[in-house]
């Protein structure tokens, strides 16, 4: 009998001495009480969602208390006589923005507080989602693209910044083809004419000239490690929330402002769907809110920050200006730039992990030649991995999602961040494959997407794969109409452990889902070379007779 | 928490100083989710319903006063009649104070483990009045003290103590051969 039981008896015997007379059977139904005692599943995940929503419904109800003009509402009195209606439409637009996101009823009167977003996620039954087919890991492909260089923000700056970012942004299907070198090839001997009845020849077309793949690399996916990290039955697939409320309620505040030029009244249900601002001083900012994607992203005010090469005339100029590699800061001395940058604007980094900056552009710079003329990057970006639920968000390609700063190696200062989101999710459960083979076999083909093999390859590059991690990776699914819903489901993340020498590879990780109906769903999905198979310029082939050929080449 | 913090943190909310509420919550969270869990099973409606119960308490605690009982008993109170809300919104019947008179009831949502593990005491724990089957939940599996009971439920310890006899003597009454079965063919199965 253990101590428990003996406490729960004693204290019986306590209140009622004749209860002693029934041990045995007071034994067996205290055990099996004991036993019966379900698993309550306490989630320290919820506790810490609801006492922030608690406290933040505390602070309101001290606010409603108190019933005091607000700093705000003092500066919007004041501003209504000196400035004109759009300047105080943006006054409201952006503190009531963050206020229907921190689950505010009204436009808040504390623009110096720090608010928090209401974050959290809210389970469904299962399959809720639907189905997920294999489809949608290409679909993540080319969105991730297309998401990227929209969060990246607007006006020219973003786009050079774009250009020198050194974050490795998943490449959609046609870039990675890309990357294959291809060589047009040298104008080959004029196929046999054909001839005419009347003896005249006519010569083949020169448009029937193809181009010649020249290196032509096998990947080897090699695994060194142990067994796989244990999956249960069933694992959480999540959803994040893209709508937003303050999209409908600033349509709303809109077309009740009366603006000159156009009847706002005219317009029925109106949504906001993006803003933007500038900050007009030296280093400012340009600000974008996106209602669509429920999502925030800063660039510099391009116009406002100071750039040097900017006069130049002549090559001399330039290259005087050029960067060198020892401007680039040490790694810590980014990150500090870039924490500091973040906690001045109040961005919320709890569902972050710890920042990691981007070196891509080293591991090229190590290999090159000739290092006078790499181009040293304007910036350098950190990435701040997304967690949810205590899993890294990937992106379909093997990189990590997330918080993106940017930092100006010449200025020293941090140029911007994307991805700001909303971190409000649904999730579902979904079966998942617990088969390792299957989960082995596809890592060793590069992933669920794999990758095309040549037959006749060049070269053959093993590409060794650490011990995985379970991670989420961040699908795009269909919504039935135009929009794409953004999911997180569960993968196992292999780390490429020879990355550094595989040249330009773009992948730091192979992911692999491990929701069953993807894995059921997915073909066997080679990559197309641009053109047919050719095995030497030497053999130009007729557009007709592109199989026959590819079956004589082999 | 001690109970002259608790009282402190009482009267700063009564004052319109909410900020102290989140001790309330520290010291109630698991005490209040566990005691829902155990009346309805179900690890999202306990959880909905914890945030319900702790909602309905900041909404009401500036006007929390000692002469209501203690702090601990009215906001058991209201996790009591929110499961009950719950459950009464669902089935129209009048008197269903939990999952627990919902035995059998193949439509109300349960965490599969917990069914499985209840199988046994239930039929014998949904036998018993609701505020009995209280008790016993309470003190055997959330060991929780006499004292910590009595405040729960707004009684006195002596009352507790007697309820809690007088509901194994019935368990006792009801249970002993289906259990030793039980305990039989478990231990054959090992």
């Amino acid at each position: 009998m253990n101590d428990k039981i003996k406490q729960i008896l004693s204290d019986l015997y306590a209140i009622d001495g004749e209860l002693a007379q029934h041990e045995k059977e007071l034994i067996a139904i205290v055990e099996k009480l004991l036993e019966s005692k379900p698993d309550v599943k306490f989630d320290d995940r919820f506790v810490e969602r609801l006492k922030t929503e608690l406290l933040q419904q505390a602070e309101l109800l001290e606010a409603k208390k108190q019933a005091k003009p607000s700093s705000f509402t003092i500066i919007l009195e004041r501003m209504a006589y000196v400035v004109g209606g759009a300047t105080l439409c943006a006054l409201i637009i952006v503190p009531a923005v963050i206020s229907y996101q921190g689950g505010w009823s009204s436009v808040p009167g504390t623009g110096s507080k720090n608010l928090a977003f209401n974050s959290g996620v809210s389970r469904l039954e299962a399959g809720a989602f639907g189905k997920f087919s294999s489809g949608d890991m290409n679909n993540s492909a080319n969105n991730s693209a297309a998401n990227n260089s929209l969060a990246a923000g607007v006006g020219n700056n973003q786009a050079k910044m774009a250009a020198n970012n050194s974050v490795v942004t998943p490449v959609a299907r046609e870039v990675k083809e890309a990357a294959v070198e291809t060589r047009l090839v040298a104008p080959a001997p004029v196929p046999a004419p054909m001839v005419l009845e009347d003896g005249v020849e006519e010569p083949v077309a020169d448009k029937m000239m193809m181009p010649f793949i020249e290196e032509r690399i096998n990947y080897n996916y090699v695994y060194e490690g142990a067994d796989l990290p244990v999956v249960e039955d069933k694992m959480t697939v999540y959803k994040r929330n893209k709508k937003s409320q303050a999209a409908n309620d600033l349509g709303q505040a809109i077309s009740g402002i009366d603006f000159d030029l156009i009847k706002m009244n005219k317009f029925r249900d109106i949504q906001m769907t993006n803003f933007s601002f500038v900050e007009d001083r030296e280093f400012g900012y340009s600000v974008y809110f996106d209602l669509q994607e429920n999502v925030i992203s800063m660039s510099s005010n391009w116009m406002r920050w100071p750039r040097p090469d900017a006069d130049c005339r002549d090559e001399k100029c330039f290259e005087s200006y050029r960067l060198k590699a020892e401007d680039v800061p040490a790694d810590n001395e980014v990150i500090a730039i870039a924490d500091k940058f973040l906690s001045d604007y109040g961005i919320d980094v709890a569902s972050y992990g710890a920042g990691e900056v981007q070196n891509e552009w080293r591991i090229m710079y190590a290999k090159e030649a000739n290092k006078e003329d790499f181009y040293i990057p304007e910036s350098v970006s950190v990435i701040y991995p997304l967690k949810v639920d205590d899993k890294i968000v990937f992106e379909n390609w093997g990189n990590m999602d997330g918080l993106v700063v940017d930092v100006d190696i010449r200025n020293k200062k941090a140029s911007g961040v994307r991805n700001i989101y909303v971190h409000s999710f649904q999730s579902s459960d979904y079966e998942a494959e617990t088969d390792n083979e299957r989960i082995m076999k596809i890592a060793k083909q590069g992933g669920l997407y794999g990758d095309y093999k040549f037959e006749d390859p060049t070269k053959t590059i093993d590409v060794r794969l650490g011990e995985p991690v379970l991670g989420l990776v961040k699908i795009w699914k269909s919504d039935g109409g135009y929009a794409g819903e953004e999911f997180y489901v569960p993968a196992y993340v292999f780390p490429i452990l020879n990355k550094d020498d595989l040249g330009y590879f773009g992948r730091s990780n192979i992911t692999v889902p491990v929701i069953k109906e993807m894995l059921d769903d997915a073909q066997a999905e080679q990559i197309q070379p641009y053109m047919p198979i050719l095995r030497s310029s030497e053999e130009p082939v007729i557009l007709e007779d592109v199989e026959e050929a590819a079956i004589i080449n082999q | 928490m001690e109970q002259s913090e608790q009282l402190n943190v009482l009267e700063q909310c009564r004052q319109g100083d909410l900020s102290g509420f989140g001790r309330l919550y520290d010291f109630y969270i698991k005490k209040i989710y566990s005691f829902i869990y155990f009346k309805t099973h179900h690890k999202e409606t306990a959880e909905d319903l914890t945030s319900k119960t702790f909602l309905k308490a900041l909404n009401g605690i500036s006007s929390f006063s000692s002469m209501q009982g203690s702090f601990s008993s009215w906001l058991y109170a209201i996790a009591r009649n929110t499961v009950i809300d719950h459950y009464r919104t669902k089935k129209i019947e009048a008197d269903i104070d939990d999952i627990w008179d919902l035995a059998g009831d193949e439509d109300v949502m349960r965490d599969l483990d917990a069914a499985q593990k209840i199988r046994i005491v239930e039929q014998y724990l949904a036998k018993l009045p609701a505020r009995q089957r209280e008790i016993v939940v309470m003190r055997v599996w959330q060991e929780m003290s006499y004292q910590e009971i009595a405040e729960a439920l707004g009684q006195s310890e002596a009352s507790c103590k007697m309820m809690y006899s007088r509901t194994m003597k019935v368990l006792r009454a009801e249970m002993p051969l289906a259990v030793f079965i039980a305990m039989v063919i478990g231990v054959m199965k090992i």
